[in-house]
């Protein structure tokens, strides 16, 4: 009877060990909070204009991530919230913020010329750029991340048009690559989160 | 004995007034006022709480003179795509009715002038039953 009760304590001690060891030297899974792209694919690169009228090409921020977000100047809603969440994002990064680039992409190239973006995208964080372009460069991008605009009129409203689009922040990691994206509302800890595993 | 049925029914009445007033006939109240930052001739959008402790009334419109136009509107997700609704007026139940970003916004459109973190203007909103009730708005981030 003894004899059995130290087998199968013994027996026990080496499933623990075994356990514990294999945990130990497996390689640690990473868990993101956003919605990772597996594998991540090179970003498509994208030139366009920034306030100053200088050209922005995406491959220049390689080494840094970007948060990529698209939206409007009109919107008075949805974009000033995530702007006003990647600015929160960036404070709490503390020094890595060094190396997170916010670009805002117009869907509305009619009405957000470089200089407003800029002037826009200044109010949350004046390091932030906003870009636009012809509508046939922004066509392609939109197209190439997968982003769904459309002008709406609203024939009882002063706003004219209204446009509606996916609201959804793409971060491109330090080698180019399309690696997360988010939906919209997606807590700021989130983001930290992740860019906190991306720096480390 | 005549004299605790008069406390009796005095108590009761008592009773019966407060329930009123806890109920019914409170006046609607509006907090928790802000806007968003903005920039002249873009748009902002103004978010609060109606708090109507009585029975329900309609948000009819609303104005303030820091912008060409104000109007109700309601931002909606349809398919992962972030649209906003015009409202022709908004019911305001019994109890609370929130305006926040990402739901329903006051949204005032063709700013006269920049709208910087800590200024201040008003706005004033009409209700079919309580009529006009004009607010102090701070602009602060969310």
């Amino acid at each position: 009877m003894n004899t059995k009760v130290v087998q199968v304590g013994l027996g026990l001690m080496v499933l623990i060990g075994v356990v514990g060891a294999v945990t130990l030297f497996l390689p640690k899974t990473v868990s993101f909070r956003g919605t990772l792209y597996d594998p991540a694919l090179p970003a498509p690169e994208f030139e366009l204009t920034q306030g100053n009228g200088s050209s922005f090409r995406l491959s220049e921020k390689q080494g840094d991530v970007v948060l990529l977000f698209f939206g409007y100047t009109s919107c008075p809603d949805v974009c000033p919230t995530t702007l006003s969440e990647m600015k929160r994002v960036m404070a709490e990064l503390g020094a890595d913020a060094e190396n997170v680039q916010v670009v805002f992409v117009t869907v509305d190239p009619e009405r957000d010329t470089p200089e407003k973006l800029k002037d826009y995208v200044s109010i949350f964080n004046p390091a932030f750029i906003g870009l636009s372009g012809s509508m046939e460069d922004l066509e392609k991008v939109w197209s190439d991340y997968g982003v769904y605009r459309e002008e709406e009129e609203l024939p009882n409203s002063a706003a004219g048009y209204l446009v509606n689009h996916t609201a959804r922040v793409y971060l491109i990691d330090r080698d180019g690559n399309l690696h997360l994206s988010y939906s919209y509302g997606t807590p700021t800890d989130d983001f930290v989160h992740d860019l906190k595993i991306l720096f480390k | 004995m005549s004299q605790v049925r008069l406390y009796v029914v005095f108590i009761v009445l008592a009773f019966a007034l407060a329930a009123c007033g806890a109920s019914g006939s409170g006046e609607l109240g509006v907090n928790d006022v802000w806007a968003r930052p903005g920039l002249a001739d873009g748009n902002s959008a103004v978010f609060f709480v109606i708090d109507n402790p009585g029975a329900e009334d309609t948000l009819l419109s609303a104005s303030s003179d820091v912008a060409g136009a104000v109007e109700l509107h309601k931002t909606i997700m349809e398919d992962g795509t972030m649209k906003m609704v015009q409202q022709m007026n908004v019911p305001v139940p019994t109890g609370e009715t929130v305006f926040k970003p990402g739901d329903l916004h006051v949204m005032l459109i063709g700013l006269h002038d920049d709208l910087n973190p800590g200024d201040g203007f008003t706005v004033t909103l009409n209700f079919e039953t309580a009529g006009k009730k004009t607010l102090k708005v701070v602009v602060q981030e969310p």
